[in-house]
């Protein structure tokens, strides 16, 4: 009786080629209009256009400048557009809105480093410019972090070596000159194999990858309300009432259209996945068995929330307005229409809630090369929350 | 101890009381008539039947068997015919009988079997792989009826199964009603139109706010409401003063203002018929025509309550 009611839907949900289009030709549609225009977002080139800083050198001395030729100005030339003033001149250029922050170095900005006692960068920012102001300060702390890391790193080698006799004390000065620059090339080397590496991953996700994964949960979702709707609509047509009067009962009606709700949003997912690979040459990562079971309990969950939604709707307009709007939410906060990397940190905490969130990160995380044991976690948290909307849906549906 | 008996019953939802204290019982074999405005609580009553709803109180049991305790007894032996068209508009008609056909249980050796016996009382073997959403509202109701029959129920309960068609379909449906009552079925019918009911039914039990207000033998209920006729005047211009005027001429009962003009209850239409359209004529009313009604169904509805069926 569970399958007879399951087959049932399948064939209702075939014959309905307006929904059919909505579950299949739009995702399609949309990943490849997302994909193409916002690719320079997920190019090596910068996402974020140049903007200006100003910097207020009260220094000057050795440390000061690397930051400020060095870095500000010739490695991050691409990105920041430096001027040097003085302190007044830089309130006057945030306050027109002509430079997004201020750096102030402070005086002993070197000597406090060299000694090791804690150095004061003042960053002002402009509060229009939150964004790129907190770019400024990522950067200011990158340098900080990687310049202590060197500092503590060749002093403690060195200790190591007078301790254990390496290094002549009579001919140190300069050993240890050699030995610093040696041991901090070695340092830096590291470290920036260490960002290249977080960086490639990053880039290696391509703008049509990320929402091949991102429009694929949105619309398995818009089938799960699909689904949610239709359950309402067999409650107002009495259908769902005529069931019970035949021989069924409530538990068997519930599981037969959660399994044809099931059906429904596993084929539409694996077609997508399918079209998106052979189509538009998509690159789902090499682990099968990850993207298998990471559909799988998407999937689950996305049926159960269709479920929830169905139980909490009295008609089903209803059920088709609430649920339309709670899967936009989720895809917008779970990073579904701009990349969650650039989401600020409440909104990326909130969207742990989501299924969207620990769905994509699943299908992203196989895209760049995890494996079956990567995505575990997500599915475990996937499932819990499918279970949770699947115990308050059978609970809370009405049959009539 | 009938077919179906129904004790003390009573089912509410939340303030309303849907079903008050309801007692009656239908006996095996027969064509049994529950009529009512709408909103008089028959499709509770006949939920409670099909063991779709719980009654709050009371008893009900189908061939010896309780509702509340053996539903399942009970619904093997029930095929209810639901008010809406419970079919999928998107489903050839076939495909709608083979899947209550599961939902009943049947065997797949007999299903075919039964889906085509279903469509040939239902008319539409020809039309049995069209979708149901291009048949008239006529057929659907046809096809709304097959599908509570695959299961040979010993029962057949019909709630309004003629809303909202047209009379070629209206006259199939009663005709199979009578054919399957024929073959010895219990037809338990419901309608608010007595036309149907008193053409249909042996006993009738009439329903209003939830309570059986009358109950027996078709010719024992009209009985009830005396030898009062009914005067439809079919007329233009109808205003409430033209009705206190005709209400306070001696010999009438009373008077009505209806969609179609006037309704007159008089106790000799002879006598009254000619001072009623002079009474009429009177203001600027137009008679178009003048139809005299023998007692019936509505009248002992309009004794009983005051009001009209259709109200």
């Amino acid at each position: 009786m569970i399958f007879d009611i399951a087959i049932k839907d399948l064939k209702v949900v075939y014959r309905d080629k307006l929904a059919l289009a909505v579950l299949l030709l739009m995702p399609a549609a949309i990943i490849i209009i997302l994909g193409l225009a916002l690719s320079s977002m997920f190019s090596n080139e910068p996402a974020v256009e140049k903007f200006s800083i100003a910097v207020v050198d009260n220094d000057g001395a050795n440390m000061s400048r690397v930051l400020v030729d060095g870095i500000l100005k010739e490695n991050l030339h691409e990105l920041l557009d430096v001027k040097e003033v003085d302190d007044n001149e830089a309130d006057i250029l945030v306050a027109n809105g002509d430079a997004a922050a201020v750096i102030t170095l402070p005086e002993g900005f070197t000597k406090d480093f060299e000694n090791g006692n804690p150095v004061k960068i003042k960053i002002k920012s402009s509060v229009d410019n939150e964004f790129h102001s907190g770019i400024v300060e990522s950067i200011i702390e990158s340098f900080a972090e990687s310049v202590s890391l060197n500092r503590i790193g060749t002093e403690s080698i060195i200790k190591v070596l007078i301790k254990s006799g390496t290094v002549d004390m009579q001919n140190m000065d300069i050993k240890i000159g050699q030995i610093v620059s040696s041991i901090q090339g070695s340092l830096n080397r590291k470290l920036v194999e260490f960002n290249e590496d977080k960086q490639e991953r990053s880039e290696n996700l391509s703008a049509i990858q990320y929402y091949s994964a991102t429009m694929l949960v949105m619309f398995m979702l818009f089938g799960a309300i699909q689904g949610s709707k239709a359950f309402v609509e067999e409650r107002e047509m009495k259908t769902l009432e005529r069931i019970i009067a035949a021989r069924a009962n409530k538990a068997q009606i519930i599981a037969g259209k959660f399994l044809g709700l099931y059906i429904v949003c596993i084929l539409q997912s694996a077609i997508l996945i399918v079209f998106t690979s052979l189509v538009y040459n998509v690159d789902w990562g090499n682990s099968l068995p990850g993207i298998f079971l990471i559909t799988v309990c998407a999937v689950f969950t996305g049926a159960a929330f269709g479920m929830f939604i169905a139980a909490v709707s009295r008609t089903s307009n209803a059920a088709d307005g609430l649920g339309m709007i709670l899967v936009q939410i989720f895809t917008l906060i779970g990073g579904g229409m701009v990349p969650y990397y650039i989401l600020p940190e409440s909104i990326k905490k909130l969207a742990m809630v989501t299924l969207n969130w620990w769905a994509v990160k699943g299908y992203h995380d196989i895209m760049l090369g995890s494996g079956l044991q990567n995505v575990i976690p997500y599915c475990a948290i996937l499932l819990l929350m499918g279970i949770a909307y699947l115990s308050f849906g059978t609970a809370r549906l009405k049959i009539r | 101890m009938g077919f179906i008996d129904i004790s003390n019953v009573h089912r509410s939802f939340g303030k309303i009381k849907a079903v008050d204290n309801v007692s009656l019982q239908v006996e095996k074999g027969e064509v049994f008539g529950l009529l009512g405005p709408n909103g008089a609580g028959k499709s509770t009553l006949i939920s409670m039947i099909a063991t779709i709803l719980d009654q709050d109180s009371g008893k009900i049991t189908v061939s010896g068997y309780d509702t509340k305790a053996a539903p399942k007894q009970v619904k093997t032996r029930i095929g209810l015919v639901p008010q809406e068209i419970a079919l999928y508009p998107s489903l050839t008609a076939g495909e709608n009988l083979a899947f209550w056909g599961k939902m009943y249980g049947l065997p797949k050796s007999k299903l075919k079997e039964k889906v085509d016996m279903a469509l040939d009382i239902a008319g539409l073997k020809e039309r049995q792989k069209d979708r149901i959403e291009t048949y008239s509202g006529g057929m659907k109701r046809r096809i709304n009826i097959a599908a509570s029959l695959l299961h040979n129920p010993e029962i057949l309960i019909m709630d309004e199964p003629t809303v909202g068609i047209d009379p070629q379909s209206r006259k199939h449906i009663l005709d199979t009603v009578l054919d399957l009552n024929s073959r010895g079925m219990t037809i338990v019918y419901t309608s608010h139109y007595m036309e149907e009911v008193e053409y249909l039914c042996q006993r009738i039990a009439i329903m209003d706010n939830g309570k059986i207000i009358a109950l027996g033998e078709k010719e024992e209920l009209k009985l009830m409401a005396g030898s009062s006729s009914a005067v439809a005047i079919e007329a233009s211009n109808i205003d409430e003063e033209l009705i206190g005027r005709i209400k306070s001429l001696e010999g009438v009962e009373d008077a009505l203002n209806e969609s179609y003009g006037i309704k007159v209850v008089v106790k000799d239409p002879d006598a009254m018929l000619s001072r009623i359209i002079e009474e009429t004529e009177k203001g600027d009313s137009t008679i178009s025509s003048v139809n005299v009604e023998k007692p019936n169904l509505e009248s002992v509805f309009l004794h009983l309550t005051g009001k009209a069926l259709r109200d």
